[in-house]
């Protein structure tokens, strides 16, 4: 036992002398989250805001002036021009100066003082379909809400008195501000694990194939499983350094809350640790150059952490072919047991028990191919 | 001017590359299996979005609302409640994203002519859908409110005129606001982007870990033949593959470019100057592989694709960051692929992101070539 | 009769190389004719192939200089680059690419013309005897034929200088006479060859022979002046390894 630990560390040593005496990978090992973590944090959002807004009224009233208003008064737009024409919309759309046209039609407020239905014209740029349905379903119900009103103000007038007859009470239990970063953090956690646990577990284990130098090792008394947990250990604690990191930074730097059992978090970070190694040792399986193990590494796990793991686009939206292929992503389950365990209240290990299953489940099949593999390599 | 020199690169490089069957394999094929999985995947709007129903009215105007809301292509109202205390738990264990609380009085105020309020209880855990959920089913209520209002009035008044706002909305380029118009010229622009950019820093870098570099540096050979010679053959990988993929887009996908690809292609190849420049530039930093693989992945991708307007919008990052972006060459060549597939949009329209694209990728390819030639000295 | 000598091949003078606060090479300074085999001997460490890769321009001197066929180094490297051919210890060939494949891109890079090129490509396979493996992949060549690939890929411009180094590492001593022969071919039409080795019997194969100890040129001369030198009038002939460990011995105070 004690020879096992022994040699285990010696390889450790090693590994970690080789990959990071290098000062640059270093860096980049520990800038990436702290980037990564400002930029979410501080940066990025899909909030529909600022959408650049030309408006067209061809009524020049105060009716129409009001309307325009209400909508560049919300933060959603911006009123970046005032246009004449259609063809001046067409141009200003083409050029991508502006996103969406309000078109209030001369005899607006005519219609409306003959209690007719005004019908005011909104065009959108269709090609960013996000923000466009987005911004659509802004103008709807900014235009409901005005039809309301001067609807309620007409019935006022007669001497009715009617309040809106339905109105929402809108609650928001866990992350009530619906900050859309302490939405994403979960995922940036899986996405920058998956980095520096799968990633530089195939560089390391590859490059040593790659120079040869697996020969010495096949002769050395060190057991297979030695020479591969050695190669792992500093990349494990690395990781787990990191993942400490952005747990507090996002705690410290943006209120991100711990509101279920902290023991539970860190028992599940520490599972996908596991299962991201099991599947640095599988990849690294499967080429014995440096280049094409990493570019495999790459796209069959950074990008599906970012697109196909929930981290961004909801995994309920997908085909259902692609949802039951996101099964096969470890970082899904991670992202979802985060955000139950960190956003949502008196959450604990039982709350999660699919996500931990299917990360043991996971982590058990492809460890036993992986060792099998490389056994075999090694041998 | 040595062509000679040049072909002899590009043949070894594309002999490299083609002879493994692995890396066959991903240059070739790998970007149109991303293309077919994202373009499925990214998705923002509301589909299906799972609800509960908690009526506590149990009427005929309580069962009304609920009705609307099932009809709606946005729900799936998966549960029917009875009682506060189901309410919680379901939204903790993720099952459902929002619970509509339908109170017990809410015919009562509405025939009485007060305001009947409903409560939207959502999970914020999901930003952004909740916000869509938040302001669908508020919508859904609403309506039905002033639907019932005008009937109401109509029955008091007889057919009473009443002046009121309607919105008619015209969607140009992409009518059904569907995602994949959107999300195919993205995903070809970052497919490209990644694979040469990985491809490309780690030409020099093997060369030199592997020592024939040493070699090369013996010989004759100049700095812009060396670039040349390994970046030319992903000119051609690229063209292939932008080929593939757009196939490939318009048979699964039906899109197709409404732009002409007498543009599409030139653009793809200055991009591609910017994009291998980038590598290349990496590559001549680089001592080792794996110092160029981790820069061109942990530096250069999430730089790349969250500033660059792929999925995050520009103009929602602070000013400072929106100047940042424009060293991003992939930000011009987004506007200017989005613009030639989905506006067709004619040269000059867009003239200044060709003029940035191209611009940038001369430049980064001539400090590439130029630190390459003086490490070959 | 005044006969002036023609100009050396190679002149090193007063060549220092630090990296860091270690020194490589120590002020080296000697010349090389035209056609003479010249030996670098030395242990490992001791300074051979950096003496060598400041001479083929690939490292930058930290002091001193040398004149490479007739050219500058520091400043004319461009003209030096297409008459000298260089081979290193490690063979750098491209693994994963034929026997062919690597003489005809090498052929290429030193822009021979295409029928030319096709020639000394021809040429090469024939002479190092590899025709039955010229469609084999390198990575799947055994040392000695390695060897051979290396060599033939350094000369396939013809260059008036080849500098090898280590060229005999890792290789049996069969294939290591067979290389000597073909060093031999080529001194006879001019070509001046600068060795490092560390094998010392090898020296005897050199015209003259330089002794390198921590970086520093501590001896110079042909086998046999050394041998003189070194141990003079005794009886029975020493060998070069004898001659060494003598330098060695009395360069280092406590050995």
């Amino acid at each position: 036992m004690r020879g096992f630990l022994r040699r285990t560390r010696a390889m450790a040593v090693k590994e970690f002398k080789q990959s990071f005496r290098d000062r640059l990978t270093l860096a980049a090992y520990l800038f990436l989250p702290v980037f990564l973590l400002l930029l979410f944090g501080y940066a990025l959002s899909f909030d529909v805001e600022h959408v650049k807004l030309a408006v067209w009224d061809a009524d020049h009233t105060r009716a129409s002036r009001d309307l325009a208003r209400s909508f560049t008064s919300t933060e959603a737009f911006d009123r970046v021009a005032d246009i004449r024409s259609l063809s001046q919309a067409d141009s200003l759309v083409m050029e991508g100066a502006a996103t969406a046209v309000l078109c209030i039609p001369e005899g607006y407020s005519r219609d409306l003082a003959a209690n007719r239905t005004a019908q005011v014209g909104f065009l959108l740029d269709g090609a960013d379909a996000n923000q466009g349905a987005q911004a659509l379903g802004y103008a709807q119900g900014l235009v409901r809400r005005s039809d309301l009103d001067i609807k309620i103000r007409q019935l006022d007038r007669q001497g009715r008195g009617f309040q809106a007859p339905v109105e929402t009470r809108l609650e928001v239990l866990y992350n009530p501000q619906l900050e859309t970063r302490l939405f994403m953090i979960p995922g940036l956690m899986a996405y920058i694990l998956t980095i520096t646990a799968v990633i530089s577990t195939v560089i390391a284990i590859v490059r040593e194939r790659e120079r040869g130098n697996f020969e010495q090792l096949q002769v050395s008394p060190a057991r297979p499983i030695e020479i591969i947990l050695g190669k792992l250990a500093p990349y494990l604690c690395l990781s787990a350094l990191v993942a400490a990191m952005i747990v507090v930074g996002s705690v410290a730097l943006f209120g991100m809350p711990l509101n279920g059992s902290v023991g539970a978090l860190v028992f599940v970070i520490l599972l996908f640790l596991v299962t991201a190694s099991a599947q640095g040792m599988f990849l690294s399986t499967l080429s014995d150059r440096q280049e094409t193990a990493f570019s495999f590494a790459a796209l069959l796990t950074m990008l599906p952490s970012v697109m196909l793991s929930g981290f961004i686009y909801p995994i309920r939206n997908m085909p259902a072919l692609l949802q039951a292929v996101t099964w096969l992503f470890p970082g899904r389950y991670l992202i979802s047991a985060l955000r139950a365990l960190m956003l949502r209240d008196g959450t604990d290990i039982l709350t999660i028990w699919r996500e931990v299953a299917a990360l043991s489940a996971y982590t058990a099949v492809v460890m036993f191919f992986a060792l099998k593999r490389l056994g075999r390599i090694l041998k | 001017m040595n062509l000679q020199v040049v072909g002899a690169f590009v043949r070894k490089e594309l002999s490299q590359i083609l002879r493994d069957p692995r890396m066959r394999g991903i240059t070739m094929f790998m970007p149109v299996v991303q293309l077919l999985l994202l373009v499925s995947a990214a998705r923002l709007d509301l589909q299906h979005a799972p609800v509960a129903i908690l009526d506590l009215d149990r009427t005929s105007e309580s069962r009304g609302l609920a009705q609307r809301v099932a009809a709606s292509p946005f729900f799936e109202v998966r549960h029917d409640l009875s009682s506060h205390s189901e309410v919680e738990p379901l939204l903790r264990e993720g099952r459902v994203v929002a619970v509509l609380e339908i109170p017990g009085d809410f015919a009562r105020e509405l025939a009485a002519g007060r305001t009947a309020e409903v409560g939207v209880i959502l999970d914020g855990s999901d930003a952004n859908t909740a916000g869509l959920v938040g302001n669908y089913l508020s919508g859904i209520a609403q309506d039905m409110g002033m639907s019932r209002l005008m009937v109401r009035q109509r029955k008091l008044l007889g057919e009473p005129a009443f002046p009121g706002v309607e919105l008619r909305s015209r969607v140009w380029f992409n009518p059904e606001l569907e995602s994949k118009w959107f999300m195919v010229p993205a995903v070809l622009a970052m497919t490209i982007f990644l694979t040469t950019i990985m491809a490309s820093s780690n030409a020099i870098a093997k060369e030199r870990e592997i020592g024939t570099l040493e070699q090369l540096v013996v010989t004759p050979l100049r700095g812009w033949e060396l670039a040349i010679g390994k970046v030319a053959p992903y000119f051609l990988t690229s063209t292939f593959v932008v080929t593939l993929v757009l196939v490939s887009a318009w048979l699964v996908f039906g899109v197709k470019p409404l732009g002409s690809l007498l543009q599409l292609y030139p653009a793809v190849w200055l991009f591609l100057f910017s994009s291998l420049g980038i590598g290349l530039l990496i590559s001549t930093f680089a001592r080792t592989q794996q110092q160029a693989m981790v820069v061109a992945s942990f530096f250069m991708m999430p730089l790349m694709i969250y500033l660059s307007g792929f999925t995050f919008p520009i103009r929602n990052m602070p000013t400072w960051l929106q100047n940042l972006t424009y060293l991003i060459p992939l930000r011009y060549f987004l506007v200017l692929i989005r613009g030639i597939y989905l506006k067709g949009t004619g040269f000059m329209d867009l003239w200044q992101q060709w003029a940035m694209v191209a611009g940038y990728g001369i430049g980064v390819m001539g400090l590439a070539i130029w630190r390459l030639d003086r490490q070959l000295r | 009769m005044e006969v002036t000598a023609p100009p050396p091949a190679i002149e090193a003078r007063g060549l220092v190389r630090r990296f860091g606060d270690f020194t490589a090479v120590d002020d080296v300074s000697f010349s090389v004719a035209k056609g003479e085999v010249f030996g670098f001997l030395g242990p490992n460490g001791s300074g051979k192939s950096t003496t060598i890769r400041m001479l083929t321009g690939i490292l930058q001197p930290s002091g001193g200089s040398a004149r490479v066929a007739g050219f500058e180094v520091a400043t004319q490297s461009r003209r030096i680059k297409f008459r000298i051919g260089y081979m290193s210890q490690k063979f750098s060939l491209y693994e994963d690419m034929t026997v062919r494949e690597n003489l005809e891109f090498f052929a290429a890079i030193y822009r021979l013309e295409r029928r030319r090129a096709k020639e000394r490509v021809e040429w090469a396979i024939e002479e190092s005897g590899l025709s039955p493996q010229a469609g084999t992949l390198t990575r799947e060549l055994p040392g000695g034929f390695r060897q051979r690939l290396a060599l033939s890929c350094s000369l396939m411009h013809e260059p008036e200088i080849l500098f090898l180094d280590e060229p005999t590492s890792g290789v049996d001593p069969v294939a290591r006479r067979r290389f000597w022969d073909t060093i031999y071919r080529l001194t006879r039409t001019g070509v001046t060859v600068l060795v490092t080795t560390h094998f010392l019997e090898e020296s005897e194969f050199c015209d003259r022979v330089g002794m390198i100890l921590d970086g520093k040129l501590v001896a110079i001369g042909s086998p046999r002046q050394l041998k003189r030198g070194v141990f003079p009038g005794l009886a029975q002939e020493p060998t070069m390894d004898d001659v060494f460990v003598e330098l060695v011995r009395r360069g280092r105070p406590a050995s």
